[in-house]
């Protein structure tokens, strides 16, 4: 028992207290999920990586009056969704589209042989396809299908009623399943 | 059985349906061609979606992140102190600034009631034939007087 690891809320009463101990450990425990979210929100790694650090450095400054009745990762996530939009608009707002700079791609770096040029045409497809929803639309998918969170807690996270998520969630993967028909092998 | 809805069947995917309640709407879509028909499609959706994958397993952003942590103010447990004391010490000299307003309103205006000018401006308004000045009490005792001077 002794050894069991520090909950999100402990670190975060440390963190509070002025113990930075823990600090690294809750990034690095966490980090990854919220860049996936930031990502296939953005659709491009600098931004989203600006969203991610944005997100912990708030988190830092707002640790004292963080309350555990929230699940740290409900709070994150919101921070970050919050944070994404917010970088949408701005780039709405220049005539832009954070879409059209980059394109998908693994950070990984590695060679292109044709299995991967593949993979990477129908992530392409994938990403495409959910670009085109809606943003609404786009994050209830993103929260619910990638950060594997039910309806409700994406209703939390969102601020949106569950009601709204439902009916955003069911219009979202029928939209979706028009747009990949292509991909969709049938399996009877 | 009714229909299963569209969100059960995205929640079963994400398996955040508990294990009695997914078996009974397994048994469901084996029965109902319709349920079935649904479920495949969704199914087949969210398969294809995980092609969109976001690798991100050799990302570390402690050092990025402690970096601008360190130009940072630390954590407050008040985040609007700053703007509260900024509206206190607008409030305190709006104050100071109109009590000493005052202040010199009121000095001038007895320099001014002091002046002669004024003196003599505000006792002309006292005189009897002044449209403005006092008129004299007519008392009963004067009305019985011009009485009497009647012929």
């Amino acid at each position: 028992m002794e050894n069991e690891p520090l909950t999100d809320e402990q670190l975060m009463a440390a963190v509070a207290g002025g113990d930075m101990s823990g600090w690294g450990l809750l990034i690095r425990r966490h980090q990854g999920q919220a860049l996936a979210l930031a990502y296939r929100t953005l659709g491009n790694w600098d931004q989203a990586e600006e969203v991610v650090q944005e997100s912990f450095l708030r988190v830092y400054r707002a640790a004292k009056r963080y309350r555990p009745e929230a699940k740290f990762t409900t709070w994150l996530y919101r921070i970050v969704v919050n944070l994404c939009l917010d970088e949408k608009r701005r780039f709405r707002r220049r005539g832009l589209n954070i879409a059209d700079l980059p394109e998908p791609q693994s950070t990984n770096p590695q060679d292109n042989p044709p299995a991967v040029q593949e993979q990477n045409e129908r992530a392409q497809k994938v990403w495409e396809a959910l670009d085109r929803l809606n943003k609404r639309q786009r994050m209830a998918v993103v929260l619910h299908r990638f950060q594997g969170l039910s309806h409700q807690q994406v209703a939390e996270v969102t601020g949106w009623s569950a009601s709204a998520v439902e009916s955003l969630l069911v219009r979202a993967y029928r939209n979706l399943r028009r747009e990949l028909a292509d991909l969709q092998e049938n399996d009877g | 059985m009714e229909h299963i809805s569209d969100i059960n069947m995205l929640d079963m995917l994400g398996g955040h349906i508990d294990e009695n309640k997914h078996r009974q709407l397994m048994h469901h879509i084996d029965d109902c061609p319709d349920c079935r028909r649904r479920w495949q499609e969704y199914r087949r959706t969210w398969q294809v979606l995980a092609e969109f994958d976001a690798d991100v397993s050799h990302v570390d952003l402690v050092d990025r992140i402690n970096s601008a942590l360190s130009k940072t103010s630390a954590p407050s447990s008040f985040p609007f102190a700053g703007s509260l004391l900024r509206i206190a010490a607008s409030i305190l000299l709006a104050v100071v600034i109109g009590h000493l307003a005052g202040k010199w309103s009121l000095q001038k205006s007895e320099e001014y009631w002091q002046s002669a000018a004024a003196q003599s401006l505000h006792l002309e308004t006292l005189l009897p034939n002044s449209a403005t000045g006092w008129a004299e009490p007519l008392l009963e005792d004067d009305f019985q007087e011009e009485d009497s001077q009647l012929p």
